[in-house]
């Protein structure tokens, strides 16, 4: 096994709950507003049925090949060579995400707090620490991450609970205005958020009770979608969705708005914590699964020697890949949803209609085979 | 010297190197804190923004008793073509580098608003240091006037406004706004926005004549803008004299989008404020109902409306319900109010006032064709699709609307006195 740690089912969910909440939260409203208006937090919920379709295909494939990693399955699973090329395609994946999540942090960051400090100072910086993490390995990142959730969901949740005087509820109203079609439509934003649970088709066999994946995967799941869909009533409330879909980072201007009394005010440095917190957490998931990945897609003995080439690859993709801000939006909101929905729900299914195929038409069996066969490729 | 030594020491220095802090930091001593921002319109220049600041010193704001002699808040001002081009040409002014982060106030001309805000609202939202729930305020006449107004009760000019806008909070007169709630009802269809009005009136000393020779400075009269509603709309007046003019919170101005369209005084402003329900603490007078000459203060302890659409055969309507309830405060004549048959003639006539002032501020709002209490957002709500059909000229269709006003007044109490005050006979 490249990883020799594990982690409980509660630290897999935790883990897959902030990678999904951390940057989602600061982008989702935005977009969702600006295709659902005031709608946009019903898409949200949407969105995170398509989550657990993921999630469903990851656990049916984990539990089918019980101790595999997703790069390791695709190779029992395709073949070799076939396996491999998809184990590639979900490497680069991860390591394009990890760069749009850099790029994002470094832009949300120049953007409202430090205007004249460069973006690589940012981005650099962010993945000398995730490089870090992910060195130290899974259960180092999980233990953090447990430490983290805390302060995040308090801060986020008592943020969004001061800002209630603001609230105007009636910017929600009416329900289904425009029918459902542009719910549907918005819905494609929050649900390739809620795709990236398919990291847990690499956590998977490291936990401790890989039959509870399905369980923690939910949780995380319906967790985030949760928190975001408060967070998204939120700004709505306060601002209405012409204005939120309006703004580039619309929870800032959320907890800007908030002063309560004269004293209870100035909250953003708050989130700027959890926000740097969150997308530390994610990054380093993003990198420790595209390191393990390539690690087995080579046949490595360890992951550790690909960390440190990835993030500096990393580093250079996430200030090279975009112009502007109004690039990474556009990318966001327009070309990302279907390209990962076929990482997310196009790919798994296609593994689990050969995998059914396999076993019903050639008798071939999957589920017998040991946990120590992965190595031998 | 040992290779470990060494190598420690390559890491402290490493770690010297990280620990200097931000790339963008600055101390509080290098800091202008910009407190408010007036920014006035003179059309027809090719730079017609002027942007005037005001600034406090960090040492004012904690200090407390320190310091001592100094003006508390200094004022820079520039012009530009845009409010960045102008606050640049301020910057030349300045000792300190700009920081906008504590502008808790920006006050903006009627001028600039019959021109458009749009500019000054991309600069709240956009700028990465102004904050959204800074206050908007439209002044009649130069904005940058509004800053040289003499503080009274506080420690600077701004703060002195500020505390006015708290103050106008929990009264009836008019209703300043933070600047994203500006910017929502702007967004929100079927809803017209409105700014509160600051200006600088003449003190009374110079409205009654016959104070002048009494009172030198410093009278503490203000016009409280009380039930006999003069107090409103006595706008710009005559201000030829040395006389120092007196900041005043009251009214406000109607917005159409961005636009400026309308100013409404402050008797206008309760009317259209009874819609909103937030009349508390007015004052309502009625006529003594024996005593012709008598007037009878009542107090407003709550106030609840209710706004409700009615679609009959494509024609929108509304009915508007207020339920209100107060006290006597006093009274002028000799008449025994405390009494069944009294409160409820004193309750109609109450209800008549209330209504007669609603359907004043709602006439004004027509013309205007401003809709600032949110009918369409209303019939939005209630109905999607019959809005949406009216929704490309709602203004028009605001301008005919017909609404029905429905008031409830109550008196609860009588005060502390019940009967008239006691004569020996």
């Amino acid at each position: 096994m490249l990883e020799n740690g594990k982690i409980s089912p509660r630290q897999t969910g935790e883990l897959m709950f902030i990678t999904i909440l951390a940057t989602a939260i600061l982008f989702v409203p935005a977009i969702t507003a600006e295709l659902a208006g005031h709608d946009a937090w019903l898409a949200t919920l949407a969105g995170s049925f398509i989550g657990l379709v993921t999630l469903w295909m990851v656990t049916w494939l984990g539990h089918k090949h019980p101790g595999q990693t997703l790069f390791a399955y695709a190779e029992t699973i395709l073949g070799k060579w076939l396996g491999k090329l998809l184990g590639l395609a979900y490497v680069w994946l991860f390591v394009q995400i990890t760069a749009i999540i850099v790029r994002e942090f470094g832009d949300f960051m120049t953007t409202s707090f430090m205007p004249n400090t460069p973006l690589s100072a940012f981005n650099l910086s962010l993945l000398v620490v995730a490089v870090w993490a992910v060195l130290a390995g899974l259960e180092v990142i999980s233990r953090m991450n447990e430490f983290l959730i805390l302060l995040l969901v308090t801060i986020l949740v008592s943020v969004i609970l001061l800002s209630t005087p603001n609230w105007e509820l009636t910017y929600l109203l009416p329900f289904f205005a425009n029918g459902p079609l542009p719910i549907l439509v918005a819905s494609a934003v929050p649900s390739s958020f809620m795709g990236e649970i398919i990291l847990l088709a690499t956590i998977l066999p490291f936990m401790t009770r890989p039959e509870r994946a399905l369980l923690a995967g939910g949780a995380a799941v319906v967790g985030s979608a949760a928190l975001l869909t408060l967070a998204i009533v939120g700004s709505l409330a306060v601002f209405g969705p012409e204005l939120v879909a309006s703004f580039s980072f619309p929870l800032h201007l959320f907890v800007r708005s908030i002063s309560i009394g004269q004293l209870l005010t100035r909250f953003e440095v708050l989130v700027m914590v959890t926000w740097v917190a969150g997308v530390f957490i994610k990054t380093s998931v993003f990198l420790y699964c595209a390191s393990l990945g390539l690690a087995e897609i080579l046949g490595l003995s360890q992951y550790r020697p690909v960390v440190l080439p990835l993030g500096i690859i990393i580093t250079v993709f996430s200030i090279s890949f975009f112009q502007s801000v109004v690039d990474v939006k556009e990318f966001i909101g327009q070309t990302f949803p279907p390209y990962f929905a076929i990482f997310s729900l196009g790919l798994p299914s296609l593994l689990i209609v050969v995998t059914v195929v396999r076993e019903k038409i050639f008798g071939t069996t999957f589920t017998q085979s040991a946990p120590d066969k992965i190595n031998k490729g | 010297m040992n290779k470990k030594l060494l190598c420690t020491l390559i890491a402290l220095i490493c770690l010297a190197l990280v620990s200097t802090g931000c790339w963008d930091r600055i101390e509080v001593e290098q800091l202008a804190i910009v407190r408010s921002i007036a920014i006035d319109y003179l059309p027809g220049r090719k730079a017609p923004y002027l942007v005037t600041l005001a600034i406090s010193l960090p040492s004012d704001i904690a200090g407390g008793e320190g310091g001592g002699g100094g003006e508390p808040t200094q004022l820079f001002s520039g012009v530009g073509a845009t409010i960045n081009l102008a606050l640049e040409q301020a910057n030349f002014n300045l000792s300190r580098r700009l920081f906008l982060s504590h502008a808790e106030l920006f006050i903006v001309s009627e001028e600039l608003g019959r021109h458009g805000l749009t500019h000054v609202l991309d600069f709240i939202v956009r700028h990465p240091q102004v904050r959204l729930n800074a206050f908007l305020l439209v002044t009649p006449g130069m904005a940058q006037k509004c800053l040289t107004a003499p503080e009274r009760l506080e420690a600077g000019v701004t703060e002195e406004i500020i505390g006015m806008i708290h103050q106008a909070q929990t009264s009836p007169e008019s209703d300043p706004q933070q600047a994203f709630k500006f910017l929502r009802q702007m967004a929100s269809p079927g809803q017209d926005p409105y700014i509160s009005i600051l200006m600088l009136s003449d003190p009374l000393t110079t409205v009654i004549p016959e104070l002048k020779d009494e009172l030198k400075p410093g009278g503490q009269e203000e016009s409280s803008g009380g039930g006999s509603g003069e107090s409103g709309g006595s706008g710009g007046g005559g201000g030829g004299e040395e006389q120092e003019q007196v900041l005043t919170l009251v009214g406000q101005a109607a917005f159409q989008d961005d636009k400026l369209v309308g100013l409404m005084n402050g008797v206008e402003t309760r009317g259209f404020l009874w819609f909103m329900g937030r009349t508390e603490r007015a004052v309502i007078t009625v006529s003594d109902p024996e005593d012709p000459d008598g007037i009878v203060s009542t107090h407003v302890a709550r106030v609840e409306t209710t706004i409700k659409p009615q679609i009959k055969n494509g024609q929108v309507s509304f009915t508007v319900q207020v339920e209100e309830e107060g006290d006597i405060r006093s009274v002028s004549s000799q008449t025994n109010l405390a009494t069944t048959e009294m409160i409820p003639k004193i309750n109609s006539a109450k209800a008549a006032v209330i209504k007669h002032e609603m359907e004043k501020a709602l006439r004004k709002m027509q013309e205007l064709k401003t809709d600032l209490v949110g009918f369409g957002a209303i019939l939005n709500r209630k109905d999607p699709d019959m809005f949406r059909q009216l929704q490309e000229n709602w203004s028009e269709e605001f301008s005919k609307l017909t609404v029905d006003i429905v008031v409830i007044s109550e008196i609860r109490r009588t005060g502390q006195q019940s009967g008239p005050v006691q004569q020996h006979r």
